[in-house]
């Protein structure tokens, strides 16, 4: 039957059955919820996809009509966000639509950018390249795909042996990978969203979910609508969205979450509450290398000096003994949290009873203690024996769709190999030459650049160290997002031998001073795959064409790897003489996928690139998912193994028994990659420091940054959609009521904010949406007019080179005042 | 027209609820569906994009309005198109 509809009238009815499904199925006690389909259009299909904004990693249904996207609905077949999406979410089909779409590729001649082919695009890149390879880097994200970052490390270090290869995800999740690392020998939670449909407690350590992840927040206030009780904890720097659904707000000063950990592990073990047999069974002690030093211990830059990674073994005793000092007294006096709300949180974690979440994300890991306070976390759930039911256990979050499936699992850092492989360990460098069929040898041991590190030799001239010399950034925004950004982006002005290239789909601060750009597909319009926070990996296919001659990242890096091939780069075959992206149809027939002709023609690229890169993820017991079996799930989560009948099992807890299957029989818990070969994790000890910029007599406010709910990161996407523009056209920055008062400013004036690096004048808000204590300000840095990042610190955590965006010392005088006054 | 399907949780009292319900079917953009338990579907169908997130944000304040989701909206405004439609189920 075919009847004549108005889009309107479709879109209409398609919105309700869509909310009524929704509302039914939230609202369903019964096992099996009533499912309601969307309606079936004539000339609309619809099609899955993961959100392309945060690392939730919810699904959408997106409806085409005519090539273009006309429609959004939460995936109701989803187990992520069951049919819900946030207001970001809402909106993600716009993102295609914004007017100023980057459509061709320019190149800067004699000071402007230029419209040129993609031959000379590809072929400058491969020239410059080809002249000095070890001056070459490349820069990518958390928001590459799976193939795409790929391709990118398969190029950079099987190509060019060369590391020079970082993600911008080395700014918002480093700290978490050191973290695990550290504490289980091996990345990423064991655990899964699924937890936080039963935990009884939910502790956020400076996260913000109701902004930041907001489909995750709302499963947790789902339940309260249910008559469950969960108590929320938030203990931040300041009062969010968040703040305002927990039971207990607990305002922490910087760096007050390392002595607010340490408490709660002193508490334990001095009300004997921890749990002796989970510890007994399962964990072991560690410090850093020279514990003996941290009696006398006074500075973060003295601590670097002997603290490490890895560590050492301590017994009990000793470990008692460190976390003996961190009472609840003197961690008050740390922290800022009342005794009171210090010794909740240890008889929180001294309850067997309860089943206790923990979860993180930007707020612990940019920190210049990110991998101390993560393994600090760790180690009161270890400790309490808070670990391994569904409901209890610590997990962190990620920021970007694929920070943990395309930089953890892919490598694309400057350490790593696919498959959580390390440059600097020989056997493992042979595994990835072996499976990448290159000649031994060809893979680079020395360990690349860091992020920080590398824009910083980018932004030094070539004859004062400067060692990178070009840069080629994909999906991300370097030029907001770094920290110290006069220092680590804009130092390239000026520098007449740096070469910035930049793939992306909109003019960003990082095309400003692009030398070559290049215009990207984007989301639906092209294949993809992105591994979110819960090692849950899924798939969509290509939907609508990109606009003018975009295309794919993955295609530029092949071709410019084909060009580079035919310029007589080595590199660039493997040990029988085939090009390393040599593909196959289905006859066996190679297929020059370099031709953009090709690349979407007789073979699935990105099935091509998954397959291959899915052998590295059996080498840790990361197994992904075969590539048809993501084609037909919403993301499965690793390892997925295939049981006798054929089928293949998504792991919901890693390391538990019943659950995972690599663990042995009869083991219950069995941490299979622990660090101490035992099968056992380890619990740390990490001591407390004060951030190493802290406010003095000339700077005497903390400066925090961050995000808000309707911007994603640096809002290049977010804020060409119009809605979201409108509703939050522009930065600001967040001042106590108090700090206000006694500067006499008023909400909507302007501010001036000076730091040791930079300059900013914003307007002020007042007890606006988050409120600062005293003393403290925050800036959202999704404003590319007014860049926080002027002022921010590049220092780093030592181990996991993650700066600290969420603590530097800053004053604030009105914009009209000449001379500095002080505040706070 | 810019049009969205969205479910509105509210807290667990039937005359918060009743009142809310009435306060929404009064106001203009909303087309109230059906309440299931303490969800209500409803869909927004508003004139311009900043109305849409000026009235989702009116929502979300209303008194007894714990929450609300989004589950559907349209992204282009094709007002002036006639569509073919097929089954629906």
């Amino acid at each position: 039957m075919t009847n004549e509809l108005s889009r309107r009238d479709f879109v209409r009815t398609s919105a309700m059955a869509a909310a009524t499904a929704l509302a039914l199925e939230q609202n369903a006690t019964a096992k099996q919820p009533p499912r309601m389909e969307l309606p079936v259009i004539a000339d609309v299909t619809w099609n899955k996809a993961p959100c392309r904004f945060c690392g939730t990693g919810c699904h959408v249904q997106v409806a085409v009509k005519d090539n273009r996207v006309v429609a959004i609905a939460g995936d109701r077949q989803a187990e992520v966000n069951k049919g819900l999406l946030c207001v970001k979410g809402y909106h993600v089909g716009s993102i295609l639509y914004g007017k100023d779409r980057l459509t061709t590729p320019m190149l800067r001649k004699n000071g402007k950018m230029e419209p040129i082919s993609w031959e000379e695009a590809i072929d400058t890149i491969a020239q410059r390249v080809m002249k000095a390879p070890n001056r070459f880097a490349f820069y990518g994200s958390g928001q590459w795909t799976v193939p795409e970052g790929y391709a990118a490390n398969k190029f950079m270090k099987g190509g060019l042996s060369s590391n020079q290869i970082e993600p911008n995800a080395r700014l918002c999740m480093a700290s978490a990978v050191t973290g695990y690392i550290s504490t289980y020998g091996v990345d990423e939670p064991y655990n899964c969203y699924d937890d936080l449909d039963h935990a009884d407690v939910v502790i956020l350590w400076g996260n913000n979910p109701a902004e930041m992840h907001p489909v995750l927040f709302s499963r947790i206030i789902d339940r309260r609508l249910r008559g469950d009780k969960v108590i929320l904890v938030d203990i931040s720097q300041r009062r969010t969205r968040t703040s305002e659904q927990a039971n207990h707000v607990m305002t922490m000063k910087p760096n007050g979450d390392l002595a607010i950990a340490n408490c709660i592990a002193q508490q334990l073990i001095a009300n004997k509450t921890y749990n002796a047999e989970f510890v007994s069974k399962y964990c072991n002690f560690r410090a850093d290398a020279e514990p003996a030093r941290y009696d006398t211990l006074k500075s973060w830059d003295e601590y670097k000096t002997f603290g490490t990674l890895m560590g050492k073994p301590i017994t009990f005793e000793q470990y008692q003994q460190m976390v003996a000092p961190y009472t609840p007294e003197k961690a008050s006096e740390m922290s800022g949290l009342s005794v009171d709300e210090l010794k909740l949180l240890g008889k929180l974690f001294g309850n067997p009873q309860l089943k206790i979440v923990s979860l993180w994300c930007m707020g612990m890991n940019q920190h210049t203690m990110g991998t101390a306070i993560n393994n600090l976390v760790h180690g009161i759930h270890l400790l309490s024996g808070h670990f391994g039911r569904p409901g209890d256990g610590p997990q962190s979050l990620t920021g970007q769709p694929s920070a943990c499936g395309t930089v953890r699992e892919v490598g694309t850092l400057c350490h790593a190999l696919p498959g959580d492989l390390k440059v600097d360990d020989d056997a493992q460098r042979a595994k990835a030459e072996h499976l990448w069929n290159l000649p031994a040898g060809r893979i680079n041991p020395k360990i690349g650049y860091h992020t920080v590190l590398m824009w910083e030799k980018f932004c030094t001239p070539s004859d004062k160290g400067g060692d990178i010399d070009t840069i080629w950034v994909q999906v991300t925004n370097p030029g907001q997002s770094l920290p110290n950004i006069n220092k680590l982006f804009r130092g390239k002005k000026g520098l007449e031998n740096k070469f910035l290239i930049v793939s992306d789909v909109y003019p960003t601060a990082t095309t400003e001073l692009a030398d070559l750009i290049l215009p990207s597909a984007l989301w639906v319009e092209k294949n993809g795959v992105f591994g979110n926070s819960e090692r849950r990996t899924h798939q969509w296919f290509k939907m609508v064409s990109p606009p003018g001659q975009a295309r794919d990242d993955c295609w530029q890096t092949i071709a410019v790897a084909h060009r580079l091939l035919e310029l007589g780069h080595p590199g660039m075959k493997d040990k029988d003489g085939k090009f390393i992206f040599h593909v196959t149809d289905v006859k066996g027939e190679p297929v020059e996928i370099w031709k953009w002709e090709n690349y979407y023609g007789k073979v699935n690229v990105d099935e091509k690139l998954y397959t291959e890169y899915r052998q590295f993820t059996k080498i840790k017991h990361k197994d992904v998912a075969p590539y048809a079996e993501l084609v037909k799930a919403r993301g499965l989560r690793w390892p997925v193994i295939q049981k006798p009948n054929g089928d293949w099992q998504e792991t919901r807890y890693r390391f538990i028994e019943g659950y995972d299957s690599y663990v042995e029989k009869g083991k219950g818990i069995q941490f299979y990659h622990s660090v101490t070969k035992d099968d056992k994790a380890l619990i740390w000890f990490r001591p407390y420091l004060a951030p190493p910029e802290v406010p003095d007599k000339d700077y005497p406010l903390w400066l925090d940054t961050g995000r808000v709910l309707e911007h994603w990161h640096t809002g290049t996407m977010t804020m060409r959609i119009p809605q979201l523009r409108r509703a939050m056209p522009g930065s600001y920055v967040e001042v106590s009521r108090e700090d206000a008062g006694q500067l006499g400013i008023k909400t909507g004036d302007q501010v001036r904010l000076e730091t040791r690096r930079g300059t900013l004048t914003l307007p002020a808000w007042i007890d606006g949406r988050g409120k600062c204590p005293p003393g403290h300000l925050f800036i959202p840095f999704f404003d590319e007019k007014l860049m926080c990042n002027l002022l921010t610190l590049e220092a780093h955590c030592p181990f996991s080179k993650q700066p600290d965006y969420k603590k530097c010392a800053v004053r604030m005088v009105k914009a009209n005042q000449s001379t500095p006054t002080s505040g706070g | 027209m810019h049009i969205s399907g969205l479910v509105v949780a509210f807290e667990p009292k039937l005359d918060v609820i009743q009142s809310a319900m009435a306060v929404i079917q009064q106001a203009g953009p909303f087309t109230v569906g059906e309440l299931a338990g303490q969800r209500l579907s409803v869909v927004m169908e508003v004139a311009t994009p900043e109305d849409s997130l000026q009235w989702h944000r009116w929502l979300s304040e209303l008194p007894g309005v714990i929450n609300v989701s989004v589950a559907y909206v349209s992204v282009a405004d094709h007002d002036s198109e006639v569509m073919a439609q097929g089954a629906q189920s």
